[in-house]
């Protein structure tokens, strides 16, 4: 059977082989990539091994954060800034006889 | 057609008409958001902010092509990317990209997970957050910009793709290397081997 990749591994075995596949396809995973057969199969492992679990989690960890956007990183004129830039798209509208 | 898609389209129209009340609502919803991904990418604040204002008037500019096939946040993100890349260019500085790399693995060629990889939960109470956002600073710039990207709330695998005008499948490849590499240097901050000189 080609899904038999992602077997349930021997309890507690950290070299367990099939960890790699695994590893390999949670990518796919948390892009929700995988065929539903698959993905029992994988999530099967998971269950089974803490390994792959920690693997998981500290994927998602860098996932949350990797989008995170800090405001108070935004500069303290951040608004003026901005303000002036939609002034000067009028500005040059004007100036090319559009308004 | 999507909800918010016809709300682009509805706001590309009216700033196509110069509007500036649409303007204020554009830069409103992306400005905040889209100076993040600068920040990222451009280490510098006020350069960050330099490229932001370029692309914001880029927008605005080229209202008239945007054609709805992906959303307007994406559209401007496509803009955006360029000005990034312009503005490291007259820096002398090219935009480090990264390929495929083996080596970046965390196990070996026999499926065994490689020496040094711990696989241990992190310290809940270290700075996840902090720590992340160093290891991602350090990515190729390819990955650093997929990542984000992606992980932005609300933007679909395939809009980042058409963004980074990539194929899905090389995007899924480039995050695959992002995630494991923000992984792996994180861990030796949060990891049970975690060394002082991070806190
Ligand atoms: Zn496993």
């Amino acid at each position: 059977m080609v899904m038999s990749k992602f077997e349930c591994p021997e309890s507690g075995d950290p070299l367990m082989p099939s960890c790699h596949l695994v590893a390999d396809t949670l990518s796919d995973y948390l892009e929700e990539q995988l065929s539903d057969a698959d993905r029992m199969l994988l999530e099967e492992h998971l269950r089974a091994c803490g390994l792959c679990m920690v693997y998981l989690d500290q994927f998602r960890a860098v996932y949350r954060v990797a989008g995170q956007v800090d405001c108070s990183e935004l500069p303290d004129d951040f608004e003026e800034v901005m303000g002036a830039v939609i002034r000067r798209w009028q500005a040059d509208r004007q100036a090319d006889g559009k308004e | 057609m999507e909800a918010q898609h016809r709300e682009d389209l509805a706001l590309a129209e009216r700033l196509a008409a110069g509007d500036e009340a649409a303007a204020t609502e554009l830069f409103r919803r992306l400005s905040g958001e889209m100076f993040g991904y600068a920040r990222k990418m451009v280490a510098d604040p006020v350069l960050a902010e330099d490229v932001l204002q370029e692309a914001m008037l880029g927008m605005l500019k080229s209202i008239g092509k945007y054609d709805g096939r992906v959303s307007l946040r994406a559209w401007g993100y496509g803009i955006l990317r360029h000005k990034v890349v312009d503005a490291q260019r007259k820096r002398g500085r090219e935009p480090i990209v990264s390929g495929a790399d083996p080596e970046a693995d965390d196990y070996r060629g026999d499926g065994h997970w490689k020496d040094g990889v711990t696989l241990e939960p992190w310290n809940e109470k270290a700075e996840v957050v902090d720590v992340v956002r160093k290891c991602m600073d350090a990515l190729p710039h390819n990955q650093r910009e997929a990542l984000f990207l992606r992980a932005l709330d609300g933007m679909p695998a395939k809009e980042v793709a058409v963004v980074l005008e990539m194929s899905y499948a090389n995007l899924r490849q480039v995050l695959h290397r992002a995630r494991q590499a923000v992984r792996r240097c994180a861990d030796q901050a949060l990891g049970p081997q975690a060394t002082e000189e991070w806190s």
